[in-house]
């Protein structure tokens, strides 16, 4: 067996078991992990949909707290005012994401760079002043969601675990399917150059606005489930521009064009705090110190970091396979 | 009233654009856009409140003592950080100012409380008449110092040495080298310049939005859309967009309601972008970012 071959089907095994592993966790540790880990899978997607436009083509965003946000309404408000349970609010909170990212790349076609990155970031900002200040959003008193259910049977924190993970799992082999497609591939022709991706018959136009809607609509689509894990949705989480920061961390962390380097980061933006929450300015003195360190010394990302050291392993350790 | 509400706009705008070109100024010459940038207004407000109610140094003392921090930190932030990965993409340079606006926030979180503090009001509030307009004694001081220091900025650019070094920086960075410019100590003289403006810009907003971590935020963000307005290259750009967004912001606050006052810079710099990529004022032929 030639040496692509054998580290691929040792990726295949070491990425199956990971999945694998995540289906039988609930099994083994208490609901309350179960919750936390909920809230990692859907920054991981979250992230994901900031990675395709950001990390695969090139398109720097800081406002995709925005969809988030436009997610976790769209189901809160079909939840309160429809009685829509979690799967058509998953759907819903994905298509109008989808929608308003459409318009946005639209409007900010033209841009590029630290340009697009301000603009992305005023769009945040104006979506947060728009929950406090538009009533049917209500402000700081927000929107409680009916307890999580499907097709008419009630469920919990492992309920909600399994349903998002089944959720990541099927947008990771989404991403991963589309990324490998000539759609994927032209998104990162434009990244590289694109005035090389226009001349090969690239239209610039068309996968700078697909990549904007795709990205932002997994991105709501993780806003959604939030509101769901949560069951609350109000201007005091989603108002706040730093979740749009957050996911731009979790992207450069984990490494820009990478999957695996979504999922390290989207771990790392919640479990940080989290096992900080009681020193929290410290958790933010160590959020910048590590961000400042990785970018320093390990630029393109943990995923690269710790795929260069993987390979080392699988080298020393089997190398007859 | 109308004209009233025209030169208190004037009076923010002229803080947010200490903000504005300080980003313009190190963007121009580092391609960095600085999220630290409030942080360091933070800081500086901080370290004023430290030395004169804590160590009980005289207003004046104390102010040129939170200056001169301020300075000595944005001088760290570029040498320890910034001139490690100079030659990086801007992305990472980006959120390398976001790190450091994460220790920034912690820190004065750890050290100060997150609590608000209010400032002292070294200006009397009350209404002085010009020309049969009320405005507050505040506001005309604080269009003078910002003036004053536009005035201060000008003349450094037009007739030192070390300013003129800058400007060269950002026509052509390879061309001043081989002029022997040096061009890192420059660089960091950019960032000690943007330290100065940004130590007023938090000492005189202070009183207005009083002190705490996160009291820079939202300028921030009108200091982002005043560079824009600019182009993020053109200084007299980046001003007159910082006073476009204090008259226009302080205009939609009385004649739609105060929670419009936020709305409004975020309409006019996706007015802005939509319209002109590179800014109303921005020059047409630049090298891409």
């Amino acid at each position: 067996m030639n040496d692509a071959n054998k580290t691929f089907t040792i990726d295949r095994i070491l990425i199956i078991g990971f999945f694998c592993s995540l289906l039988i966790l609930p099994f083994f540790v208490a609901s309350f992990y179960a919750s936390l880990l909920t809230m990692t899978f859907i920054y991981i997607i979250a992230a994901i949909g900031v990675n395709i436009l950001t990390g695969y083509t090139g398109l720097v965003t800081v406002g995709h707290g925005g969809f988030f946000a436009i997610g976790a309404y769209t189901t809160a408000l079909m939840g309160k005012y429809l009685g829509v349970s979690i799967f058509p609010g998953l759907c819903a909170g994905g298509v109008a994401a989808g929608v308003v990212g459409f318009l946005l790349g639209i409007i900010f076609l033209r841009l590029s760079g630290a340009f697009l990155a301000i603009g992305t970031l005023g769009f945040a900002f104006a979506v947060g002043s728009i929950l406090n200040n538009w009533s049917i959003f209500e402000g700081r008193e927000g929107i409680s969601l009916p307890p999580n259910s499907i097709l008419g049977f009630r469920f919990g924190d492992v309920g909600l675990y399994y349903f998002c993970v089944i959720t990541m799992i099927f947008l990771i082999l989404f991403a991963s399917s589309l990324i490998k497609s000539s759609v994927g591939r032209a998104f990162t022709a434009v990244r590289d150059s694109e005035r090389a991706a226009e001349s090969s018959g690239i239209n610039l136009r068309f996968y700078k606005t697909l990549s904007f809607t795709i990205s932002a609509a997994l991105t709501g689509m993780a806003g959604a489930l939030f509101a769901h894990h949560t069951n609350y949705v109000s201007s005091e989480t989603f108002g706040d521009t730093w979740l749009s920061v957050d996911f731009l961390v979790a992207v450069v962390v984990g490494g820009q064009a990478s999957l695996a380097g979504s999922i390290l980061g989207g771990a790392f933006v919640v479990l940080l705090p989290y096992y900080l929450s009681e020193y929290r300015d410290f958790a933010f003195i160590l959020k910048g110190v590590i961000l400042i360190l990785v970018l320093l010394f390990a630029p393109a990302g943990l995923s690269d970091l710790l795929g260069r050291l993987y390979r080392n392993v699988v080298d020393r350790i089997a190398p007859e396979i | 009233m109308f004209a009233q509400q025209i030169m208190s706009g004037i009076a923010t705008g002229s803080l947010y654009a200490l903000t504005a070109v300080a980003i313009v100024l190190i963007f121009r010459n580092t391609r960095t856009i600085n999220l630290a940038q409030g942080d360091f207004s933070m800081v500086g407000a901080f370290m004023a409140l430290l030395f004169s109610q804590v160590l009980h140094l005289s207003l004046i003392l104390a102010f040129v003592a939170a200056i001169i921090s301020v300075i000595v930190l944005a001088v760290l932030v570029e040498l320890l950080v910034m001139r490690k990965i100079r030659n990086a993409d801007w992305l990472t340079l980006f959120t390398a100012t976001l790190g450091v606006y994460y220790i920034l926030h912690g820190l004065a979180g750890w050290l100060w409380g997150r609590d608000t503090k209010s400032f002292p009001n070294i200006f009397s509030v009350t209404p002085v008449s010009i020309g049969g307009m009320l405005i507050s004694e505040a506001h005309v001081i604080n269009i003078l110092i910002a003036g004053g220091i536009g005035l201060l900025l000008f003349l450094f650019f037009k007739y030192t040495k070390a300013g003129i070094a800058m400007r060269a920086i950002t026509d052509d960075v390879e061309a001043a080298q081989l002029m022997g410019i040096p061009v890192k100590f420059v660089v960091t003289l950019t960032w000690a310049v943007g330290g100065f403006l940004a130590a007023f810009a938090g000492m005189l907003l202070a009183p207005i939005i009083y002190v705490s971590p996160g009291m820079m935020d939202t300028v921030l963000i009108k200091g982002y859309v005043g560079a824009v307005f600019g182009g993020l290259y053109s200084i007299p750009g980046a001003i007159v967009g910082s006073l476009l967004i204090g008259i226009a912001e302080n205009i939609a606050g009385g004649y739609l309601g105060a929670q419009y006052k936020v709305t409004i810079a975020f309409v006019m710099i996706v007015l802005i972008l939509a319209l002109r990529p590179r800014g109303l004022m921005g020059g047409q032929a630049r090298r891409e970012v």
